[in-house]
């Protein structure tokens, strides 16, 4: 096909394009004062100097352009040499992306399969040009097929899809929708979200819009009445006395809907041998904790399971844990020669306290300390002590730098003498005189570190207010660069600092840890603080006792401390199955649980073959069917500029029969007519809105 | 049909716009009109003791007040509970208002200050149905009207917000300070301004109150035209409050503008939410009870992990 003219002289008239030019550049900007509230983003901006010939208007430019350029076409007679326009595309071509959830509570009633039947029914109504992704998601989102126009690649696709153990999030399957209608050409884009749409899995914070012109269509697939007897909860309560640790289980059973439960049987069992069974009476709407009998810890990893009942969501019925092995960790506590029965009393009772984990303190006076008390100590507290001396103090410089803790509080008998011989010679920053904020009422704590993870237990807003404690004494502290600031005070000296030594840590508090030279004892921060200290210094990390399915296992509490990069981990299910395997290090995902239950974990260390049970329950918040407005998130992932939901507006081009070769001149005339008035309205409205 | 007048129809906005409610003259009703419609609970106290309702016990948990230990239950059952109460105070609420002369900028209808207003009415009316003590402050470079907290000091507050009137020149440091020395007793304080001093100035200012123990929070307010510079005209632009002009051509600063406008609030929220000051950037072109509304519901999901 070929596009010729009968009279190519009229070509000479594309130098009235000149025109439109020469009005654009000849137009003189008028020197208007804009207020505004504010220079100061402004004058950030390197100056440009404004030039008077620039051309503004660049629509209205190129539509003077076009009308011009089509007339002289039109005069130019154009004739198409050979038949076979092709055909316009068709306005109702679309993208469309069918999101299918298929987490966990979609196992409810028929869910499923009225889901499934739903996304047949939309891929049956695809046709022509018409493209078609299919996305299954529950927490994350997994692209099946890419924007294809062939059906059987879509229901193949489709039939394969299958329930998933996991949570409901609509957030990442709503960005994977806007990616792939990101980068579609088709006028046409749709998103079709077919879903119980729970509660639970919409964030109204997440900001996704879908891209302009996409219509959003919810398919609902939630029950009116649904109802759903669940463990949201289980508490692992510790108890330590005479040397023995036992344990409470207290499971919290929820029950959503109108179902009434009178003797359900809530029953606790270990190692796959029922120990308790209890009933309870639940109204309908309402939740209960059943405490069991407290059993003794031993030495091996107990597997744990409570159940209740069962309906239409089975895998939220069960809750499965582990308990690990006592973890009491062995604290001294050493007190200057002229001591006070009181003098560590709040640091006693703080740490006494608790049983995650529970802290097995001796006390000592410093010059009464030997090698031996240190045998099997996790960390050790000077409470505003001198450093020991002699062989005590070398097995603790010892314990320090073979992984231990040290947590030194400075006072008024910390005695900086002591802290120069060879045992100590290092191990805290060089401290002078207390510095006196009495005259100033006290100072308080300014800063902390939040990352820290000391502070950590601090990080939420409102989590820990230290400023209520005041600071009338304290140790200014002369940190070097390689130790790291934990908190300081108001007037800018280090409250908490931390230095590495060997293995192990050295933590020094510029005041002391009774109400001598502070309150913070008496302020609600002091035991979590005086047991984040502990723990921290000890090296205490916690195993948790379940997972939630699709979290990954951290590698960090096993066996207390983090393995080394390049160990080979296998997960196997514990009723058997088949194993995964991850190598430490490797940036692939980690070992994720994809269903309840237990799993054992094998590794192989210098010392032989270690092994671990972990166990993983249904993500909680899918037990909450609690149905969200489908109308409210279609409105939030709207594009804000969307008018309706039916998409852009697209011109369609009807074809129509061509009638002679050379008449295709007409069309180029009515199209500059067109531009003319269209040009006349947009430059009248920019005259009225330009005073 | 306008973007606007399509959101209106969007099902699930059900909130009304602040161009309605700048027609409604009193501020009083203003305020139950925009209050009614929200959750309950603007705060959870951070202080103990100041509630007699009990709730309920539960197991002691490392990080709990040891003073919330019930020590007789203790006695009868050898295991560690605390009492909880019911989460509600008489704490002191105050509403710092900016009113110099840049927040009288408005682009659509509604001005900086006056949405200001009607946020710091909606606050203190809700601050005072809760029961807690209600105070403002209104500044420019100085402290221009201040009202001291206090139960029956509701109506005091309204007529002040209704007396605020855009002028002067803007500086935090000085009135934050004199504030600071006048509000003895730990409280709220929200902060309402355009916020054009550096985030480090308004932190340095805020922590100043901060260091006092006061819970603070701060609503930036931001015209549309201030965040996406929709200018087209080149023009001379003259600051409201210095009276200083620069010619300007906005196609070509416009992106570099909105560049260093991200830069500041993103500053602004990373540094304040830092040190644990909560931060909320309003556009007052939304309507202002939607974006208390989310503001609230975020603060309240905060306070539940307390």
């Amino acid at each position: 096909m070929g596009l010729s003219f009968l009279a190519p002289a009229f070509f000479a008239g594309l130098l009235a394009l000149a025109i439109p030019v020469l009005i654009h550049l000849s137009y003189r900007q008028k020197a208007t004062v804009v207020d505004f509230p504010s220079l100061m983003f402004l004058q950030k901006v390197p100056f440009r100097s404004m030039k008077r010939q620039k051309i503004r208007h660049w629509l209205l430019f190129l539509m003077r352009c076009a009308a011009i350029a089509l007339l002289v076409m039109a005069f130019a007679r154009p004739f198409i040499d050979q038949p076979g326009v092709a055909a316009a595309m068709a306005a109702s071509d679309r993208d469309l992306v069918v999101l299918l959830d298929n987490s966990y509570s979609m196992s409810y009633g028929d869910r499923w399969q009225r889901a499934q039947q739903a996304a047949r029914d939309i891929l049956e109504e695809i046709g022509g040009a018409d493209r078609a992704s299919l996305v299954v998601f529950s927490d994350t989102a997994r692209l099946l097929v890419r924007s294809t126009s062939e059906a059987g690649v879509l229901r193949g696709a489709l039939e394969g899809t299958a329930l998933s153990s996991r949570g409901t999030r609509y957030a990442p399957a709503i960005r994977m929708a806007q990616q792939l209608l990101d980068d579609t050409e088709l006028p046409n884009r749709e998103v079709v979200l077919i879903s119980d749409f729970q509660k639970a899995g919409w964030d109204p914070q997440n900001e996704i819009r879908l891209p302009p012109g996409t219509s959003f269509r919810p398919i609902d697939l939630s029950d009116d009445q649904a109802s759903n007897l669940a463990i949201s909860d289980i508490t692992l309560q510790r108890q330590y006395e005479d040397g023995s640790e036992s344990i409470i289980v207290a499971a919290r059973v929820t029950n959503q809907g109108d179902a009434q439960y009178s003797g359900l049987e809530v029953s606790l069992e270990l190692d796959d041998r029922m120990l308790e069974a209890r009933t309870l009476d639940l109204a309908p709407s309402s939740a209960s904790t059943v405490p069991f009998a407290p059993f003794p810890v031993g030495d091996e990893i107990v597997r744990g399971t409570v159940r209740a009942g069962s309906d239409a969501l089975p895998a939220d019925n069960t809750f499965h844990f582990v308990i690990q092995p006592g973890q009491a960790l062995s604290l001294v506590i050493l007190e200057p020669e002229r001591a006070s029965s009181t003098d560590s009393l709040f640091l006693r009772r703080a740490l006494e306290i608790g049983s995650r984990p529970f802290f097995r303190v001796l006390t000592r006076r410093t010059s009464q300390l030997e090698a031996d008390d240190l045998e099997d100590v996790s960390a050790v507290i000077l409470n505003d002590a001198p450093y020991p001396s002699g062989a005590a103090g070398r097995a603790l410089r010892e314990l320090v730098e073979s992984g231990g803790g040290l947590i030194v509080a400075l006072g008024e008998l910390s005695d900086p003498a002591s802290w120069q011989g060879d045992s100590a010679d290092g191990l805290v920053p060089v401290f002078g005189d207390a510095i006196d904020r009495n005259a100033d009422l006290g100072g308080t704590v300014a800063s902390f570190d939040v990352n820290h993870p000391v502070f950590e237990v601090f990080k939420t807003p409102r989590s820990g207010d230290f400023t209520s404690s005041t600071f009338y004494r304290y140790h200014d502290l002369q940190v070097e660069p390689s130790d790291v600031i934990l908190a300081s005070f108001d007037d800018g000296a280090v409250a908490i600092s931390e230095r590495s030594v060997g293995d192990g840590r050295v933590l020094v508090w510029g005041s002391t840890l009774d109400a001598y030279w502070n309150n913070i004892p008496q302020q609600p921060v002091f035991l979590p603080l005086a047991h984040q200290l502990a723990k921290y210094a000890a090296g205490y990390t916690e195993s948790p006792a379940w997972y939630s399915t699709a979290e990954a296992v951290s590698l960090t509490g096993m066996g207390g401390r983090r393995l080394p990069d390049g160990t080979l981990i296998t997960l196997a299910p514990h009723t058997g199955g088949s194993a995964a395997s991850h190598t430490v290090g490797d940036s692939n995902g980690g070992l994720v649980l994809e269903e309840p239950g237990f799993y054992d974990l094998a590794w192989t260390e210098s010392s032989g073959e270690m092994r671990a049970i972990v166990a993983s329950n249904l993500d909680r918040l899918e037990s909450d069917l609690t149905p969200l407005d489908a109308d409210e998130l279609a409105a939030a992932v709207r594009w804000r500029g969307d008018s309706e939901s039916t998409g852009e507006t697209v011109i369609a081009t009807t074809p129509e029969e061509r009638e002679t070769r050379q008449a295709f001149w007409w069309y180029l005339l009515i199209g500059a007519v067109l531009l003319l008035i269209a040009e006349t309205t947009l430059s009248n409205r920019l005259a009225i809105a330009r005073p | 049909m306008s973007a606007e007048v399509a959101r209106q129809r969007q099902p699930g906005v059900r909130f009304l716009d602040p161009k309605v409610l700048g027609r409604i003259d009193s501020l009083d009703l203003l305020a139950r009109t925009v209050v009614e419609g929200f959750i309950n609970g603007l705060h959870r106290s951070p202080y103990l003791g100041a509630s007699v309702d009990f709730a309920e016990h539960r197991p002691y948990m490392p990080g709990d007040d040891i003073r919330q230990l019930d020590w007789r239950l203790f006695l009868r059952t050898d295991r560690f509970y605390v009492k909880q109460f019911e989460a509600e105070s008489n704490a002191n609420f105050s509403c710092i208002l900016d009113v110099s002369k840049s927040m009288a900028y408005s682009s659509h209808g509604i001005s900086k200050l006056d949405y200001g207003r009607y946020l710091a009415a909606c606050l203190t009316y809700f601050a005072h149905r809760q029961r807690d003590r209600v105070g403002l402050i209104t500044y420019n470079d100085s402290i221009l009207e201040y009202v001291p907290p206090s139960a029956k000091h509701l109506n005091v507050v309204l007529h002040a917000i209704d007396r605020a009137e855009a002028g002067g020149t803007s500086d935090i440091v000085g009135p934050v300070r004199t504030a600071t020395e006048a509000s003895r007793r730990r409280g709220i304080l929200a902060l309402i301004s355009d916020l054009y001093e550096s985030p480090q100035t308004v932190l340095d200012a805020l922590n100043l109150l901060r260091y006092r123990g006061h819970d603070l929070i701060v609503f930036h307010l931001l015209d549309p035209a201030e965040i996406d510079f929709e200018f087209e005209e080149a023009a001379t632009y003259k600051d409201l409050e210095t009276g200083e002009a620069i010619p300007v051509v906005p196609s070509r600063l416009r992106e570099e503008y909105r560049r260093l406008v991200r830069e500041h609030t993103e500053a602004l929220s990373k540094l304040l939410g830092e040190h644990r000051i909560d931060y909320a950037l309003f556009d007052t072109s939304q309507p202002l009870d939607k974006a208390l509304f989310r503001y609230l519901t975020r603060r309240q999901k905060l306070m539940q992990v307390r």
